[in-house]
């Protein structure tokens, strides 16, 4: 990866997605917002959008676009690349021999063919899960027998309920 | 007095004749006419009104022009040639006359609009003598009124033509402006007072203004003497309507500063309120704050976790294969092939042995470097576990941690929503923009001003005496200065004798009106406590002669302004009943000698009981045949059998009116 490096540039949420960033980080309003920065909406919805295997093609509809910095971009590149080998590995790994898949995913990319296409595999991964997340946090109404009273909050644990889960990785493992 | 009969002619709700004889059997007093709302009660109530004084009782907001006199149904059935009559005649007695009152308007239409246009107004008067069979004397028309108002005097009218359902209403401001009136009339105390005004009273006009005046003197000293008396004269007049300017301005000023003094007396739990509401204030703040770093703290764990946490499965697959291809780890962390050929380049292992080609530490680094990465991705593959332990370690307490904070969460959002809640309930409460310190401000402004009015009438009064003194010195020098003839001695004499009865005059009134302020103010309080069973409660009249109400409390009573609809009923019935008991009263004093019957005024209730409690309605209808000589009760028929009346009563009517016709119908009561 050393010639192609992902997460070293700016990122902009266009058109649709930038609406549902913007309802899902609300700057500075921490009674509103579900993330701190908009660094963490793409972080966590990367793996959202991969986990739950939604893939979406950017939007151009005009609506004012969120832009995450190359700063905060770098400031997270080490899990983001941990993310991009997983789903380097994890992604190809039906469609070649699983050696070559995890060779592929720590050398990384050797063509601007490919870096492309990891980029934008990663993006649409990003995508998918905002509209993911938009649905479960902002969209998504509590039931009354959740057991949290806090509509926001309800939403937040019921994510947490859907996905959180280490269970199957223990150190023995690592 | 007694009412012996009233005949409508389309009168309002009545089309063609209708009559009613009125109970005057003594035990039997009472005549009840019973009907259900709207059918036309209150309209009877009206027409005796109408009859005496020309006007009906008009509700708030309306003017006697809105009511229309004349039948509908007639009205229809007019042309524009026609005409018709509506008409009230009214039949009184009292022991000797008998009192034949008719009011009488003749309408056209103002074809083709339904509206009647006045054509002709009467009013006629025959008195007849109830013995003798002599023939009925016409009243000459301009002396109806007055003998009208004598025999029924209208500032008395809303005591004796009694309007539940209205009166009320209008029981404070109507009331309050003739209740001394109507008191001095019943008590006598007019007629004081019209001899007062008529001998000093009214200025220049009086008998003793007059008579001075007769009184002549001769030469210029005598003549200029004259003219000083007078313009002193003129003097005193000016600075007592002066005085009488400043009374009514402090009066008023005495009743804004009670208003805003019984304001703040009420709202004095307000400001406490308010303190409470400033305090929910600060304490909403204070949880809307902890509730927003509660969040914070969550919003931060979540943002910084949950990708991890999310991340488990894919770390678990991505490690499964990774494992799969790696086999047994052999590299060195975070080592590159470059690293050991820089250490071999020095000749000097990290542990201090010696490096150089074909030694056995020479030979191990060879073999680790083949490991490494770029030329293995051993390396790689080892950091990529560690992460995932990282991440893994990162999270491992992250559900239980986010199930705390979440109901941290839960507590203070609950805690600040009922206290958001109680905030509202407690603004309704208040009217937040309340302004004690301006009402404050208005009463020191009123109370400075009736100091200042006090002391110009303190002054004016000063000057009115100056005045007062000089004018006697004047008189004193003029007497002196007197024609000695017997002209003057004669007017002497009369002003004299003018000035001793109006001295006397002045003293009976004072004596006699605290007399009666005394005795109607005991017998009100008793009167409220029989009717109204009332312990917690009793009424007074004010030297004003307003009825005001006292609770009873811990620290004895308290004035309550704000009265129920019930209260306010009660309040003036218990006036009436206490007005005619007196007026009976004072009639039977009049006429102990003669050993006559006591006449007093019939009472006419119109829907009396409506607002009243069964026990009230008892209390009350148990008194009413007892200090009138009559009592006409129109009334709803469900509430009769609560009047426990029965066996007073004389006559009994019932209004009818069929669903399919717009005019009502009297009914006399079979038995009855």
């Amino acid at each position: 990866m050393a010639s192609f490096e992902f997460f070293k540039k700016e990122f902009e949420f266009r058109g649709k997605h930038a609406r549902m960033a913007g309802e899902l980080w609300i700057q500075n309003d921490y009674g509103r917002t579900y993330f701190r920065r908009l660094i963490d909406l793409y972080i966590t919805a990367a793996v959202i959008g991969f986990r739950v295997d939604r893939k979406a093609k950017a939007d151009y509809a005009p609506n004012e676009s969120k832009s995450i910095f190359p700063e905060q971009m770098i400031g997270a590149k080490e899990d983001l690349d941990f993310i991009m080998q997983m789903i380097m590995i994890l992604e190809n790994s039906g469609k070649m021999a699983p050696e070559e898949s995890v060779k592929k995913a720590f050398r990384g990319v050797e063509t601007q063919e490919e870096f492309e296409y990891y980029r934008d595999l990663f993006h649409s991964y990003v995508r998918g899960g905002v509209e993911e997340l938009y649905e479960r946090l902002i969209l998504r109404s509590p039931e009354l027998d959740e057991g949290v009273y806090d509509g926001k909050t309800a939403n937040v644990m019921a994510l947490l309920e859907r996905f959180g889960d280490f269970s199957g990785v223990s150190p023995a493992s690592c | 007095m007694r009412f012996e009969s009233i005949a409508l002619h389309n009168f309002m709700r009545y089309k063609g004749e209708n009559r009613i004889e009125f109970s005057c059997e003594e035990g039997k007093n009472v005549t009840v006419i019973l009907g259900d709302n709207t059918v036309g009660k209150t309209t009877v109530a009206q027409a005796f009104r109408w009859c005496l004084y020309g006007a009906v009782l008009t509700e708030r907001g309306k003017r006697q022009e809105d009511y229309q006199l004349l039948n509908s149904d007639t009205l229809e059935l007019m042309n524009a040639d026609s005409r018709a009559k509506v008409w009230v005649e009214l039949v009184a007695i009292d022991e000797e006359k008998r009192y034949a009152i008719r009011r009488e308007i003749v309408y056209t239409r103002a074809f083709p609009s339904l509206m009647a246009e006045e054509f002709q107004k009467k009013l006629t008067m025959h008195i007849s003598d109830i013995c003798s069979s002599q023939p009925l004397v016409e009243v000459e028309e301009r002396k109806v009124d007055e003998l009208i108002n004598e025999l029924f005097p209208r500032n008395l009218s809303h005591y004796f033509l009694f309007d539940g359902e209205r009166w009320s209403d209008i029981a404070i401001n109507g009331v309050r402006e003739n209740i001394k009136d109507s008191v001095h009339i019943l008590t006598g105390l007019s007629a004081y007072q019209a001899a007062m005004k008529h001998l000093k009273d009214m200025g220049s006009y009086s008998v003793i203004s007059k008579f001075k005046k007769k009184i002549t003197g001769s030469g210029n000293l005598y003549d200029s003497l004259a003219s000083e008396c007078q313009k002193c004269e003129r003097a005193i007049q000016s600075c007592q309507k002066e005085i009488r300017n400043i009374e009514v301005n402090i009066s008023n000023y005495k009743k804004k500063c009670q208003e805003v003094q019984e304001y703040l007396e009420a709202n004095r739990n307000t400001e406490a309120l308010q303190k409470q509401y400033r305090d929910l204030g600060t304490l909403k703040k204070a949880q809307e704050e902890r509730c927003a770093s509660e969040h914070r703290m969550l919003v931060n764990e979540f943002s910084d976790k949950a990708y991890m946490a999310f991340a488990g499965p894919m770390v678990q697959a991505a490690m499964e294969l990774v494992k799969a291809v790696a086999g047994e780890r052999r590299d060195i962390p975070h080592m590159r092939q470059a690293t050991i050929d820089y250490i071999m380049k020095g000749g000097r292992c990290i542990c201090g042995a010696k490096l150089s080609p074909g030694t056995k530490e020479w030979e191990r680094l060879l073999e680790q470097k083949n490991y490494l990465p770029p030329a293995d991705i051993g390396s790689l593959l080892g950091e990529f576990e560690r992460t995932a332990f990282r991440w893994k370690n990162r999270v491992e307490d992250f559900p239980e941690e986010a199930q705390e904070m979440a109901s941290q969460i839960d507590g203070c959002v609950k805690e600040y929503e009922e206290t958001c809640n109680e905030y509202v309930m407690l603004g309704q409460r208040l009217d937040a923009h309340i302004d004690f310190a301006e009402h404050r401000n208005r009463l020191r402004r009123y109370q400075v001003g009736i100091q200042e009015l006090g002391s110009q009438k303190g002054q004016m009064q000063g000057k009115a005496q100056s005045y007062q003194r000089q004018k006697q010195h004047l008189e004193e020098e003029m007497k002196g200065l007197e024609a000695r003839n017997e002209e003057n001695r004669r007017w002497r004499e009369r002003l004299e004798l003018a000035e001793a009865l109006y001295k006397k005059l002045s003293q009976d009134f004072t004596m006699e009106e605290k007399k009666v302020f005394k005795e109607l103010n005991g017998q009100i309080q008793n009167n409220f406590r029989r009717m109204f069973n009332a312990k917690e409660k009793k009424i007074e009249l004010s030297e004003k002669y307003d009825i005001q109400m006292y609770y009873k409390t811990e620290v004895g009573y308290r004035e309550e302004k704000n009265l129920s609809e019930g209260e306010k009923i009660a309040r003036n019935f218990a006036f009436i009943v206490t007005i005619m008991e007196y007026s009976k009263k004072r009639k039977a004093e009049k006429n102990a000698g003669a050993m006559q019957e006591n006449d007093t005024l019939p009472i006419v209730l119109d829907s009396p009981f409506s607002k009243l409690g069964d026990e009230n309605i008892r209390l009350i209808a148990k008194a009413l045949p007892e200090v009138s000589e009559q009592v006409i009760i129109f009334m709803l028929k469900k509430d009769w059998g609560y009047t426990g009346l029965d066996e007073y009563v004389g006559k009994a009517y019932y209004i009818e009116k069929e669903a399919e016709k717009s005019y009502a119908t009297i009914r006399k009561a079979e038995g009855r």
